[in-house]
């Protein structure tokens, strides 16, 4: 019942922001619904179903590697899991990114996703209790996040936010070359102020980003956001 | 919500010159003169800015000597063997094309303040508004003992990037195992504080690449310490063992003399031989920022540190390595970045466009070896003192794993593209 709620709440939210600021998710690449299909295939987001093709999702965060019960691991996976490592948002993060790398020879049939807004999409949807009917999370973008929503709310001084963009430039170029340096135009501006407000509250750790939005006001982030999400 | 207009879309995008339209209120008048001398980080990236950012309202001229420009950063990549001369070597050429700046190539030898004008090598003058002034840094030979001009041909310090750098791949290239390099680092405050650290690091890297483990690279330092020190320490330990050697002025005694010709440095504990001296001088603003008084006692320029304008002229915005920027180091993150601020208050005074709080940024990547990079950087705001300060710093950590500083590497190739496309377009 807490589920449902917490659904209906984010789904009310997200319809909310999606009205006043015309930031339909339908738009963005960025939706959960078919980023999280090829999950759902083989995994159950409840911790009661049996007969899944691989381990569930349900409390992966915080859970050691190969530790669901009702599920019986590869060699390689047992190897990896005596190391001791927990799922987390850098081993998630890094399992997604290229799970064969991760574990060689682990049984999930599935490339990895390279893109870090699509990948970082899913880590947000595992972090946060991977539950419920997917169909349903279709709206449940960034939008429906407290801190995101009061940023996502603030009136964006354009003019001052092409101003700040000038320190994004010096290295986030305005192409779709990408090297570690990702470009962040063509993202959803939710997404953006999602992703800074993880960078300032350092749950992602590069040293430069860090810096960089820790000088960085809501009003600014409004401003940023707003700017990067306008560039096509 | 409101949509994206032309003007905006280009000023972000960067390609407003070839749509600029200028408005009625102008036709018939002169347009606001900004003239930029220097093509470096903090010129080019000023131009640009001023150009784009302005619709065409502004007339935008950029004074340069080389036809090309050559990036000192990354040019110890090259000796390393990780990049290409050309890949360091950038054209001006879109900057006139699709920002409409007017390229000047020549000299820039003086100012004449009062009278608003800029004084070529040829005694042409060019009349500006407003100046920015990034003319970088200009070598001061006779600080090392026995070293010239005359003797950086034989004795590069390839600080200024060009065909110095080819002078020193060249050295470099020639040594065979066991023959020596002798570095003598420059002291403070100099362009790009990692470089000469970074250089050893990369000279070491391509000579252990051929084998010739029997070489040692001397660096002779007027200082006590150095940028990142206990990161390139460990660094070379790890991986270049017993073939850099630092020695600080507590050990050397001091620098007496260069011999140029004879690959020899004197000092007064010890005499180095070297087939190849890299000779690093002390360095002060570029010429023309001092023949025109900008420069104070010790030869770089003050500013105030909200708009990187000059304390001496207001007419006249002084960025880059020529600057006294506070906490910030000669880099060409922090041109771009001073760039960026005094583009912006040029606009507000000439446009009566908005100006707004300066911000700077900074990051210095260092190469270490094959895949094996490390940073340091800060952000900085303008402090009550009238000083530019330091407000966040970080460092890589000397405990991080292989990933994280092959990450790092990765992170300062993608900087290089993204800043050279933020410099040039």
């Amino acid at each position: 019942m807490i589920e449902c709620k917490n659904l209906l709440s984010i789904f009310v939210l997200s319809l909310f922001v999606c009205i006043h600021t015309s930031n339909v998710a339908a738009e963005s690449s960025l939706n959960l619904s078919q980023l999280a299909t090829p999950c759902l295939a083989c995994h159950s987001v409840t911790a009661e179903k049996t007969g899944y093709v691989g381990p569930t999702l349900a409390g992966v965060a915080g859970r050691a590697l190969g530790t669901d019960p009702k599920y019986v691991y590869s060699d390689a996976f047992v190897r990896k899991s005596e190391e001791g490592s927990v799922w987390d948002r850098n081993t998630l993060n890094d399992f997604l990114m290229n799970p064969q790398g991760f574990v060689e020879g682990n049984a999930m049939n599935y490339p990895g996703i390279q893109s870090d807004a699509e990948r970082d999409t899913l880590l947000h949807w595992l972090l946060n209790d991977p539950s419920g009917d997917p169909a349903a999370l279709k709206d449940a973008n960034y939008s429906s996040v407290p801190e995101v929503q009061s940023i996502l709310a603030r009136t964006a001084d354009v003019e001052y936010g092409e101003y700040l963009a000038g320190e994004c430039l010096t290295c986030h170029q305005l192409s779709d070359s990408r090297g570690q340096i990702p470009p962040i135009h063509k993202l959803t501006r939710d997404y953006l102020v999602f992703a800074l407000l993880e960078y300032q509250n350092g749950t992602r750790d590069n040293s430069t980003m860090q810096s960089v939005v820790s000088s960085l006001s809501d009003e600014d982030i409004a401003a940023l956001s707003q700017v990067f999400a306008r560039i096509e | 919500m409101t949509s994206v207009t032309r003007r905006q879309f280009n000023s972000i995008i960067g390609v407003g010159a070839a749509s600029m339209v200028v408005p009625p209120s102008l036709l018939g008048q002169s347009k606001p003169r900004v003239v930029v001398v220097g093509g470096g980080a903090g010129g080019a990236t000023a131009a640009r800015y001023l150009a784009k950012d302005s619709d065409g309202q502004l007339d935008v001229t950029l004074i340069e000597d080389s036809d090309t420009y050559t990036s000192c950063f990354y040019s110890n990549l090259y000796l390393g063997g990780f990049r290409t001369f050309n890949s360091i070597t950038h054209s001006f050429g879109t900057l006139a094309s699709a920002y409409g700046i007017t390229l000047k190539k020549g000299r820039a030898v003086d100012i004449e303040r009062e009278s608003k004008m800029v004084v070529m090598a040829d005694g042409s003058t060019i009349g500006y508004d407003l100046l920015v002034l990034s003319p970088g840094i200009e070598l001061q030979y006779d600080s090392v003992p026995g070293y010239s001009e005359e003797d950086s041909q034989i004795a590069p310090h390839a600080w200024q990037a060009g065909k110095q750098t080819e002078i020193l791949h060249q050295k470099l290239n020639e040594l065979e195992n066991g023959q020596d390099i002798v570095m003598v680092a420059p002291p403070n405050p100099y362009r790009c504080p990692p470089g000469p650290y970074e250089r050893a690091s990369m000279m070491a890297h391509f000579l252990s690449n051929k084998g010739y483990t029997d070489s040692t690279i001397y660096i002779l330092d007027p200082k006590d310490k150095f940028s990142k020190q206990s990161l390139f320490s460990a660094g070379w330990e790890h991986y270049y063992p017993g073939m850099i050697e630092w020695y600080s002025p507590d050990i050397h005694g001091g620098i007496l003399s260069v011999d140029a010709k004879a690959g020899i440095v004197e000092t007064d504990f010890d005499t180095f031989e070297g087939a190849l001296l890299n000779i690093i001088p002390a360095q002060k603003a570029g010429a023309i920022a001092r023949t025109a008084g900008l420069a104070d006692e010790n030869g770089f320029c003050p500013i105030m540190a909200d708009s990187m304008r000059s304390i001496v002229d207001e007419n006249i915005f002084v960025i880059g390595d020529a600057s006294i920027a506070g906490d910030m180091p000669k880099s060409a993150f922090s041109a771009n970045s001073q760039a960026k601020v005094a583009a912006m208050t040029i606009r507000g005074q000439l446009l009566s466009s908005r100006v707004f709080p300066a911000k700077y940024n900074n990051t210095c990547w260092s190469l270490i070896a094959l895949n094996d990079g490390v940073k340091v950087g800060a952000s900085y705001a303008p402090s009550d003192d009238g000083t530019i300060t330091a407000t966040s710093k970080f460092v890589s950590q000397g405990n991080e794993d292989a990933t994280v500083r092959q990450q790092t590497y990765e992170e300062s190739i993608s900087w290089y593209s993204s800043i050279v496309s933020d410099m040039f377009g």
